[in-house]
């Protein structure tokens, strides 16, 4: 470490360079999964926040929520253990006063059941009535809904007046509004389809599946929203390309900066400075471009998650960002490992000219 | 016994007709105390000889004896280790690291080589003697070719080295601070029973070795330090 410290200090332009480049594609991952995390929150974040195991749908909705219908007769074969029955329908949530639109996921529950007993209110209250709604926090945050605030979310012309809010509940990048089951159910299946929901959420494993429905597992139910998965793809092939680009990087400027000091190395070796002494120095100036650049880059994405507007999907999950910087500098050490066979067979007699 | 002893020691350079011989049987023995020039043409095999002392190049054939060891029986890490140890290297392209201060040359000594280094005080006053005082805090590229040379006298000399072996140690330095260097090296031998071995071409610095040996074609012998047939 000592012969890395005094090389770099010698050498600032040269290190900074390199450091430069580090902080570029470490940025540039730090960025990407953050981003790749908000978006995939804003896919799921609802469904995590039920904290549920299973999922009852329809047979012919293919997995996705907002083509599934369950019938009275259907839900009733059902256990009604550690159940909550939720009714989902695609809307605009338009306001009165200003005809503000927005994109929503509306999900009507039962009062009675898990989901609306363990919403978890960060404002207001939670709704109490059909003509009440709590909403994700989103709404009033980024798109300037207020609490108390009357909004309509069909052509209907119903208004539901927003009582409360919740953090983090997104569903398919949309806002989710939760309402009184009865009023989503006549707002989607007409009123007099009341008893047809859009599927059960269970707790645990109804351990049966009734005739026109099939049971997933939650896991495989998000995978299934649609583009979830290919985006989350993109993204992880993006980041693991970023990945190995460092370690070619660092192998390249590390095998020319190995090359150029090839004299010296021999010199050392004369003076019976060991391999494992050059090798580890070679590796030490990797960690320590490596750990430089991270930190750096990890300041400049606080910064930009802290100046980045509300309504960019990112997210700064702080144990992703350790992970991530703990692969960076993985693949720099390893990267160091490729000129390790140039240091090893430097002839100390090149260090002596003469015959 | 020799600190140094090499027993028809012979090296070629490549095989069949391309094979070259630069040391064809050579034997040549060294004591503690004594300082050897050696002496010889250019392409006549010094610096290989020189090599093979320091257990830099491997011979063809014979033997190489230091201190009682075969120094051909050790692996690379062992010859590595007992150089570290027991050998200081002058060489002709001052053996300084260009990204260390003087100061940190000594430092990277000490961390490669923990125990039986010179004491700060006795660095001091060597460094006072040859005048590098003055130099520790700054760059090789700030030094003069002469300066350097001290510098590199000075930190082959900081691991108390049983042997020490100098490629044209005084080829940069002009007339008196060479004869000051040849005067340390010497009394280093002759006071604190070192062995010093030097390649040169001044014939000044015969008045102060012991012996001197003189390869021709890669043949060795030891002659008589009046001849001043250096070429």
């Amino acid at each position: 470490m000592f012969l890395s410290i005094q090389e770099i200090k010698k050498n600032k332009l040269r290190y900074s360079l390199i450091c430069l480049v580090i902080i570029m594609i470490a940025y540039l991952i730090f960025i990407l999964t953050a981003l790749a995390n908000g978006l995939s929150n804003a896919n799921r974040q609802a469904i995590d926040s039920w904290n549920a195991e299973k999922i009852v749908l329809n047979s012919d909705a293919n997995g996705l929520l907002d083509q599934s219908t369950i019938t009275k007769q259907q839900a009733r074969q059902y256990p009604a253990n550690k159940r909550s029955d939720i009714t989902q329908m695609s809307a605009n949530v338009q306001t009165f006063n200003d005809g503000n639109k927005v994109g929503s996921q509306i999900i009507g529950l039962n009062k009675n059941q898990f989901i609306y007993k363990d919403l978890k209110i960060t404002s207001g209250r939670t709704f109490k009535n059909d003509y009440e709604v709590v909403v994700d926090d989103s709404l009033i945050s980024q798109d300037h809904y207020r609490l108390g605030e009357n909004v309509k979310f069909s052509s209907n012309g119903h208004q539901f007046k927003i009582v409360g809010t919740v953090k983090n509940n997104q569903l398919n990048v949309a806002p989710v509004i939760y309402a009184s089951s009865k009023n989503v159910q006549s707002e989607k299946f007409g009123k007099n389809d009341q008893a047809m929901i859009s599927s059960i959420i269970y707790r645990n494993d109804p351990k049966e599946t009734v005739s026109g429905t099939q049971v997933m597992g939650m896991e495989d139910f998000i995978q299934d929203i649609p583009g979830y998965s290919a985006q989350n793809s993109t993204f992880e092939f993006m980041i693991v390309f970023l990945l190995l680009i460092t370690l070619v990087v660092i192998s390249i400027f590390l095998y020319v900066l190995t090359m150029q000091k090839i004299p010296y190395f021999a010199v050392m070796k004369v003076q019976g400075v060991s391999n494992f002494y050059l090798a580890m120095n070679v590796i030490s100036n990797a960690i320590i471009l490596a750990v430089s650049g991270v930190a750096i880059s990890a300041l400049l994405t606080l910064l930009t998650a802290i100046s980045m507007p509300a309504a960019v999907p990112m997210t700064f999950d702080p144990a992703l960002m350790v992970f991530v910087s703990i692969m960076i500098i993985l693949m720099s050490i390893i990267g160091a490992l490729i000129p390790m066979r140039t240091v090893t067979e430097i002839d100390p007699a090149t260090a002596m000219g003469g015959i | 016994m020799a600190t140094i002893e090499l027993n028809n020691v012979n090296k070629v350079f490549g095989v069949d007709e391309a094979a070259t011989t630069a040391l064809n049987n050579i034997n040549f023995s060294a004591n503690k105390g004594e300082v050897i020039a050696i002496t010889g043409p250019s392409g006549s095999g010094k610096s290989t000889f020189m090599k093979i002392l320091g257990g830099i190049l491997s011979a063809t054939s014979g033997e190489i004896m230091i201190n009682g060891l075969n120094y051909g029986d050790m692996n690379s890490k062992q010859q590595s280790r007992f150089r570290l140890n027991r050998i200081g290297f002058i060489l002709q392209a001052y053996n300084l690291l260009p990204y260390l201060k003087v100061k940190d040359q000594f430092k990277l000594v000490n961390k490669v080589k923990k125990t039986g280094n010179m004491s700060v005080d006795e660095c001091q006053q060597l460094a006072e003697e040859i005048k590098v005082t003055n130099l520790m805090n700054k760059y090789p590229d700030e030094l003069s070719g002469g300066q350097q040379q001290r510098v590199a006298i000075l930190r082959a000399l900081y691991t108390n080295p049983d042997i020490i072996l100098a490629d044209e140690p005084t080829a940069a330095l002009d007339g008196q601070m060479a004869i000051k260097s040849m005067e340390l090296l010497q009394e280093l031998a002759h006071k604190q029973n070192k062995t010093v071995i030097v390649i040169t071409h001044d014939s000044r610095l015969l008045n102060y070795v012991d012996k001197n040996y003189r390869i021709v074609d890669g043949q060795g012998e030891f002659i008589d330090t009046d001849d001043s047939v250096l070429v």
